[in-house]
């Protein structure tokens, strides 16, 4: 049985209900806890703000505040047609938790002392990261197996932040495509030893967004087979080098007109 | 879809990120450079000390990309080159080969990288190319407090013009290896710097900010007809 914990941004995460509602049914899964960041930390605040900007008070809107309401009238499958599907019980992940009497923990962030004293305890064979800032050595460390996360990109060409935008950009959406890549973490950004590539077709006309918001269904997808073969010990994970990528960050708006023009040529090929 | 929701999704879509457009660049480089041009015709380009003549030289070598209208001025400067000798007398003091180090960026030192930009030898190219990651990642990651440390102590002026240099140097590579990920970091940081250029009583001259935006369009250019 492969001891699992799961790492949450904020309790109202679809992302993280999904995977942890995927946990609860594997017959070779026993989820040993789930940490999850409180939002109401004013360092948190301050230092979103200063990294996200104006895209911190969309965010909230959407995933706090309107949370499914906000995929209302979208026409690709996405997070809450997915959800539908495999029946996920309303509530936060602390409801969830608490129904399948799952340890619950809340700390400041997911490398603190509150955090690391409650996975000491727990003492998972593997941690699952669906969000929460960054993990720290002492964090990344403990758990046997290690410490995974699903990345909207494919790894490892596209690493870091906006991968999407920027894998239209160069024009690589015929030799790269779209996927997400479950790998496991390490000290550098999206570098850990890859497991597997869940690639989409898009299709013409598709934006961003709604390619975004397939990856995001492909993550849940890919984050649970993943465990499922850690499991049952049939999925090997490959190293990947540090030339074999780059690591990109938050696009300009600027720049992004120009990708999602390149997008619309690459889709129509 | 309800009232409430409906309203919720029109106030986050209002909060589309707000940037600096490029035609408040232009007007700025229309400007500004028109002003520049006007002083150097009336007052000769003596009156410029020798680093803006330098910055003087490589915008009028861009302005043509950018269709600014003016009255040709022919500049007679003598482009002064970083000798061999005075790059690595520089490089040999960088702390663990770096120029930026535990976030303190060693001064002068995107002035230095411009000059090897063209370089050919596969060490100094191998250099560049870890130290652009090294700045990039620090502008990215510290955002509007990125480089605002120098290994040695610069007026807030001086530091300003540091930056916009480094704004400069970000743009120059992006072109040179096609790699937008630079040119998206020059926008950002070009951005920053036109808004400390616009704080009341900032007291910044306008030609360092001129400088990087013209290399900034000058790219973007390049690189969208790539």
């Amino acid at each position: 049985m492969l001891k699992v914990m799961l790492f949450a941004p904020i309790h109202t995460s679809l992302y993280s209900r999904l995977v942890l509602h995927g946990l609860l049914q594997e017959s070779q899964v026993q989820v040993v806890g789930v940490a999850v960041r409180t939002p109401w930390n004013m360092k948190r605040i301050r230092s979103e703000w200063k990294r996200d900007g104006n895209r911190l008070a969309q965010k909230f809107i959407r995933k706090y505040l309107l949370r499914e309401k906000a995929f209302v009238q979208v026409r690709v499958e996405n997070l809450v047609s997915y959800a539908a599907s495999v029946d996920l019980p309303e509530g936060t992940l602390k409801d969830l938790a608490e129904n399948a009497s799952v340890p619950y923990c809340v700390c400041r962030n997911l490398s603190d002392q509150t955090c690391e004293a409650f996975e000491k305890q727990k003492a998972p064979d593997l941690i699952v990261f669906t969000g929460g800032g960054l993990i720290r050595n002492n964090i990344l460390q403990l758990p046997t197996c290690g410490v995974l996360n699903c990345h909207t990109g494919v790894l490892p060409p596209y690493r870091g932040m906006d991968v999407v935008e920027w894998t239209a950009l160069e024009n690589a959406v015929q030799q790269v495509g779209f996927g997400a890549t479950l790998h496991y973490m390490d000290k550098g950004v999206d570098t850990g030893p890859i497991l597997l590539v869940h690639s989409i077709q898009p299709h013409a006309g598709e934006s961003f967004s709604e390619i975004r918001m397939r990856l995001e269904v492909e993550m849940v997808r890919g984050m649970l087979e993943g465990i499922r073969g850690i499991a049952a010990g049939v999925l090997e994970a490959h190293a990947q080098a540090a030339q074999d990528g780059r690591q990109y960050f938050v696009m300009h708006p600027r720049v992004k007109k120009i990708a999602e023009q390149r997008l619309q040529v690459q889709l129509k090929k | 879809m309800g009232a409430a929701q409906k309203l919720l999704l029109s106030l986050s879509d209002s909060f589309a990120e707000s940037y600096l457009h490029s035609e408040q660049i232009d007007r700025f480089i229309q400007k500004e450079s028109h002003i520049l041009f006007q002083k150097l015709v009336q007052n000769g380009v003596e009156t410029f000390s020798s680093r803006e003549q330098e910055i003087l030289l490589r915008i009028n070598q861009r302005m043509p990309v950018l269709n600014v209208d003016m009255s040709p001025v022919e500049l007679k400067i003598e482009e002064k080159e970083i000798t061999a000798e005075e790059f690595e007398t520089w490089q040999a003091d960088l702390e663990k080969g770096r120029v930026i180090n535990k976030g303190v960026l060693k001064t002068e030192s995107a002035v230095m990288l411009l000059s090897i930009l063209d370089s050919t030898d596969r060490k100094v190219s191998e250099f560049l190319e870890e130290n652009m990651e090294l700045l990039l990642r620090h502008v990215e990651v510290k955002r509007e407090q990125a480089l605002k440390k120098y290994t040695e102590p610069l007026s807030k002026k001086a530091g300003w013009e540091e930056r916009c240099k480094v704004g400069m140097l970000f743009s120059a590579f992006a072109g040179q290896n096609k790699d937008w990920r630079f040119l998206n970091g020059a926008l950002k940081l070009n951005e920053w710097l036109w808004k400390e250029y616009y704080r009341p009583f900032s007291g910044l001259s306008s030609l360092p900010l001129l400088a990087t935006l013209v290399e900034q369009e000058v790219v973007f250019k390049e690189l969208q007809s790539c």
